[in-house]
């Protein structure tokens, strides 16, 4: 560390600093789930004045077994999301990680789907899943396989959304990845080369260790991303076939747009964010030992 | 080349284009389903080509709200929001990741919760906060509930702490001020961080529905996404074709911009700091 | 001292006389007008909008889009309590009893009778008394029919007549014709004979078929155990036990479309849809179409769907003299012609239906007319806040799992009887 700064003008600058994003953050975040916790013990349907439950939404939701789906049907679509996006994000980033036409024409393509928006894809992929005329069991009929109920199925609906998801975001961490690769030294890499190394190893001893700050980058920004999943659902299969592809956001959405249950939407709110900070709080922990930075200068 | 590895190039650039055709090909449907008459578009099989091309179906879809407007409030609130998410996150972000303050863990952990909070949860409480204030409908009500983000002063803060005290003492020691510190030096070097979180947010906040809807009550600052959801009628087959060249006026503007700012997308990810 | 006095006098008079010039100087008086439509019907509604605003100068309404149905209801709660509410929207019946009681809704009787609007021209079983059982309570009128409709049968004619097959008027005679109508290619079910969506409206179509009702006669104890039963099984069977009947897809709308699509494109041969579609389908379908009423078991019977108008109480007078005169206007015989030719809903006014225009596109068209027909089988929701929570939260959402083999028939009805009594007890 060089020159000491004062210790009372740090304190005034950093919280003149933060002071615009606390303030806002305090409106607009903490203020509605601090609401969502108090409403969590009432009953109200925005009409009728509020009655006071006391835990009864928190007792009557832990037991309920369609919110077990629903946090069951997150974990596995948030963790289906993340993995093969990731994955594929990085084996697509590891092939066209050079600057020929081809590749940026392929990097241009795939990136493409990112762009749009949920709803003008969740109809298409609609009628591409329709088990009668849709085109995935057109081209499958080609392959010499059945049609698939692919949204209907209530075993396999929420692996078919995982899949269009992918499908959609897979360019995200395709461009993150590349960038990654491509702040990677040569010289890494021409050194491991000369000393005969392979090309897995390389990509085991170089490659995935410098990626890790990219790799966490993107595990966050997607894992959030997939938790707060809701247009997806809300337009292919609304959270049907019977909650098979109800998910977090769909089901509060669902309490409290479909049924007026303001108070149990609420009490859903606050559980899962007691579940999300206990696992970012693990998580924080366990990632804080296994990052390599790369230091600048 | 041998022709083992040949066969490997020739597999890889298979599988590449493959993926590239499977990414590309819903939007080429897309556009083909918005030429196409409903006859056409209820067809199966599908025909793969639209013709005769049926442009009056842009002319319907434009028609048929004020889209114009519509265009023009996408571009005011979805980088309104950016160039203030950016601003305060980069604010914000220097002060947790550089300054010693008492209470500065805790307000970070405070903006990590916030991480956790859908706009369906927010919406009801919000709604009734700017409905006593008289901003209900107006461009501040879609704005400032997202000016920070959670995320991009969470990314940013990560981005700063890989950046070496030492440069920042220098700057100090030549006398610039603080937020010289953050945008001329900080900020540069943090722009590959910067600039992957402000695509996430621009695509988010262009393609956002959900948010707009609730917070409006009329046309006049709804957004591009809105217009396109008035074009389609719960229950019928509905107008695919017309929705369809809607959703082409969402979707248009994103990939030329995309385009346009490819190159110096590209460049800043790229940047190599300095060593 | 008195000049003060004076010239506080003139300006206190300036002002509330020129308060009073807007309306003097035929400055409209606004109100604003919510509504859940996209698509066709949106514009139509726009258009009437408009020749409402430029047929007179008095009032003005603005009309806006709210999202679907559910995001409108949550924007009007939220709004009511900022005071920032819409003067008229429209909601569906099943809703009016819960929002009834909660306040929601400006009693509309004083405005018909101020006004002068005969209520009983309106085709009584589309009209809010014609809807409802009140079990003897005295209910007023809140609720003015806007797009009211019925779910009717739709067949293809040329398939049916390729067949031999007649149109059936009962459960057991559409099975066989759906059997009969259903082609199979190998594992590959080429066309349905039969499909619908497996949904609330159609279900209690079939229950009051069965011979069943909702709830018992006092309103009090849910009824329907036994023939919804009988009416889930009789889908369970078409769909599981003799493959004639598709289950489409997705829910809510997500059904309808693909029932309508299928239909469309001949991938069905029969269903059951809303009389609101007889304009989209006429206009889209490649093949002689025909409507005609749901089958019946022990008797014809089918529910009415659709919206109703109604107006905000915590509405200023100003802006609900002004919602009133529009609902009125939307009323009138004329509009109500127009409304119904050009989105397919049933023309609510008796007057319009046995004018001559209107009896002229009946025989024109005859696929309108089924709905009207069929009216006198129409049967009554009952009035209790417990109806909204009974279709959507018991009945809906359970009506999938038999149909897809989760739950048998019997387990699902038993507790969809627990669920509808306990929220009639007010759990």
């Amino acid at each position: 560390m060089g020159h000491p700064r004062p210790m009372r003008r740090q304190t005034l600058l950093g919280y003149a600093l933060i002071l615009p994003s606390m303030a806002f953050f305090s409106a607009f975040y903490i203020y509605p789930v601090v609401y969502s916790f108090y409403l969590s013990f009432f009953t109200w349907d925005m009409l009728q004045p509020k009655r006071f439950i006391g835990l009864t939404n928190y007792r009557e939701l832990l037991v309920a077994a369609e919110f077990q789906e629903v946090l069951g049907n997150t974990l596995a679509y948030s963790l289906g999301v993340v993995v093969l996006a990731m994955g594929i994000g990085l084996a697509l980033a590891l092939l066209l990680n050079n600057r020929t036409a081809l590749s940026s024409l392929f990097q241009a393509c795939i990136f493409t789907s990112y762009i749009v928006s949920w709803v003008a894809v969740s109809l298409l992929w609609m009628w591409m899943l329709d088990p009668q005329y849709g085109l995935v069991n057109y081209v499958a009929g080609f392959l010499g396989v059945p049609p698939v109920d692919w949204l209907g199925n209530h075993r396999l609906a929420i692996w078919s959304l995982v899949g269009v998801t992918v499908w959609k975001v897979i360019g995200y961490p395709m461009i993150i990845f590349l960038a990654g690769l491509q702040n990677i030294s040569q010289d890494y890499y021409e050194a491991a080369s000369l000393d005969g190394a392979s090309a897995w190893q390389q990509f085991r001893y170089i490659t995935w260790p410098l990626l890790a700050p990219t790799t966490v980058f993107l595990f966050i920004t997607l894992t959030i991303a997939t938790f707060q999943g809701f247009d997806i659902v809300n337009i292919m299969t609304q959270g049907g076939p019977v909650h098979a592809t109800s998910i977090y956001v769909f089901y509060i959405y669902e309490q409290a747009f479909h049924y007026f249950r303001i108070g149990r939407a609420s009490a859903a709110v606050i559980i899962c964010f007691g579940l999300i900070l206990a696992l970012t709080y693990a998580q924080h922990r366990l990632f804080r030992r296994n990052v390599h930075y790369t230091q600048v200068g | 080349m041998t022709s083992r590895n040949l066969l490997i190039r020739t597999l890889t650039i298979g599988f590449l284009a493959l993926v590239a055709l499977v990414e590309v090909f819903p939007y080429f449907w897309i556009a083909t389903t918005s030429l196409k008459d409903l006859a056409g578009v209820l067809q199966f099989p599908p025909s793969l080509l639209p013709l005769p091309p049926h442009w009056e179906n842009y002319v319907q879809a434009w028609q048929s709200g004020p889209f114009p407007r519509y265009l023009l409030n996408n571009v005011i609130t979805t980088f309104g929001i950016l160039i203030l998410q950016l601003f305060l996150g980069c604010l914000a972000a220097y002060a947790f990741s550089k300054l010693e303050f008492p209470g500065r863990d805790l307000c970070f952990f405070l903006v990590v919760a916030c991480l956790m909070v859908p706009p369906q949860i927010r919406f009801i409480p919000i709604y009734i906060m700017l409905a006593k204030v008289g901003l209900l409908n107006t461009y501040a009500a879609i704005i400032l509930p997202y000016a920070t983000s959670a995320l991009g002063t969470f990314l940013i803060r990560e981005a700063f702490n890989g950046i070496s005290d030492d440069i920042l003492d220098a700057a100090r020691i030549d006398g610039a001020n603080v937020l010289q510190i953050i945008f001329r030096i900080l900020v540069p070097i943090a722009m590959p961080t910067i600039i992957a979180f402000s695509l996430f947010s621009v695509v988010y906040h262009w393609n956002d529905y959900f948010w707009p809807l609730v917070m409006t009550t009329d046309e006049t600052v709804r957004t591009l996404p809105l217009g396109v959801a008035l074009l389609r009628e719960e229950g019928t087959g509905s107008r695919w074709h017309i929705i369809m060249a809607g959703n082409m006026f969402v979707v248009v503007p994103m990939i030329l911009t995309f385009l346009a700012a490819q190159r110096h997308i590209i460049r800043a990810f790229t940047f190599t700091s300095l060593k | 001292m008195r000049m003060q006095r004076i010239f506080i006098l003139v300006l206190t008079a300036l002002i509330g006389v020129g308060s009073a010039l807007p309306a003097l100087a035929g400055e409209p008086i606004t109100a604003t007008f919510w509504y859940s439509y996209g698509g066709k019907v949106r514009q139509v509604t726009e258009d009437m909008v408009k020749k409402f605003n430029s047929s007179q100068t008095k009032y003005r309404i603005d009309g806006s889009f709210q999202g679907d149905y559910f995001q409108a209801l949550a924007k009007i709660r939220a709004a009511i309590t900022t005071k920032t509410a819409p003067t008229i929207f429209h909601v569906i019946g099943e809703a009016m009893p819960d929002l009834w009681q909660g306040g929601m809704f400006e009693n509309l009787e004083p405005y018909v009778k101020s006004t002068g609007v005969k209520t009983e021209e309106f085709v009584q079983p589309l009209s809010q008394h014609g809807y409802f059982d009140y079990f003897g309570k005295s209910v007023p009128l809140f609720a003015i029919p806007f797009n009211r409709s019925m779910p009717v049968m739709y067949y293809n004619k040329d398939m049916l007549d390729a067949k031999g097959v007649k149109v059936p008027t009962s459960w057991d005679e559409l099975r066989d014709a759906a059997a009969k109508l259903t082609v199979r290619e190998g594992n590959d079910v080429k066309t349905w004979g039969f499909e619908v969506p497996v949904d609330w409206w159609f279900w209690h179509g079939l229950l009051y078929q069965a011979g069943g009702s909702l709830l018992s006669a006092d309103g009090k104890q849910a009824a329907f155990r036994q023939k919804g039963g009988e009416a889930l099984q009789y889908w369970v069977d078409m769909v599981n036990k003799h493959k004639i009947m598709k289950r489409p897809g997705g829910k809510d709308y997500n059904a309808w479309e693909v029932t309508n699509t299928d239909f469309i494109t001949q991938k069905a041969a029969m269903i059951f849809t809303s009389t609101a579609f007889v304009n989209y389908l006429t206009e889209n379908v490649k093949f002689k179409m025909g409507t005609a009423f749901l089958p019946k078991k022990e008797k014809f019977a089918a529910p009415t769907g659709g919206t109703f108008f109604v107006m905000i109480k915590d509405a200023t007078p100003a802006q609900k003299e002004a919602g009133w005169a529009f609902i009125k206007w939307m009323s009138e015989p004329a509009q109500a012609i127009s409304w119904s030719q050009n989105t397919g809903y049933i023309c609510t006014s008796e007057p319009a239906i046995k004018s001559a225009e209107m009896q002229k596109f009946y025989q024109d068209n005859p696929n309108y007319l089924v709905a009207y027909e069929q009216l006198k089988y129409a049967q009554r929701m009952p009035f209790t806040p417990a109806l909204i929570r009974i279709q959507r939260e018991v009945i809906q959402p359970n009506l999938e799992a038999p149909v897809i083999g989760l739950k048998t028939v019997d387990e699902t009805m038993a507790a969809a009887e627990k669920a509808a009594n306990d929220i009639l007890a007010g759990k």
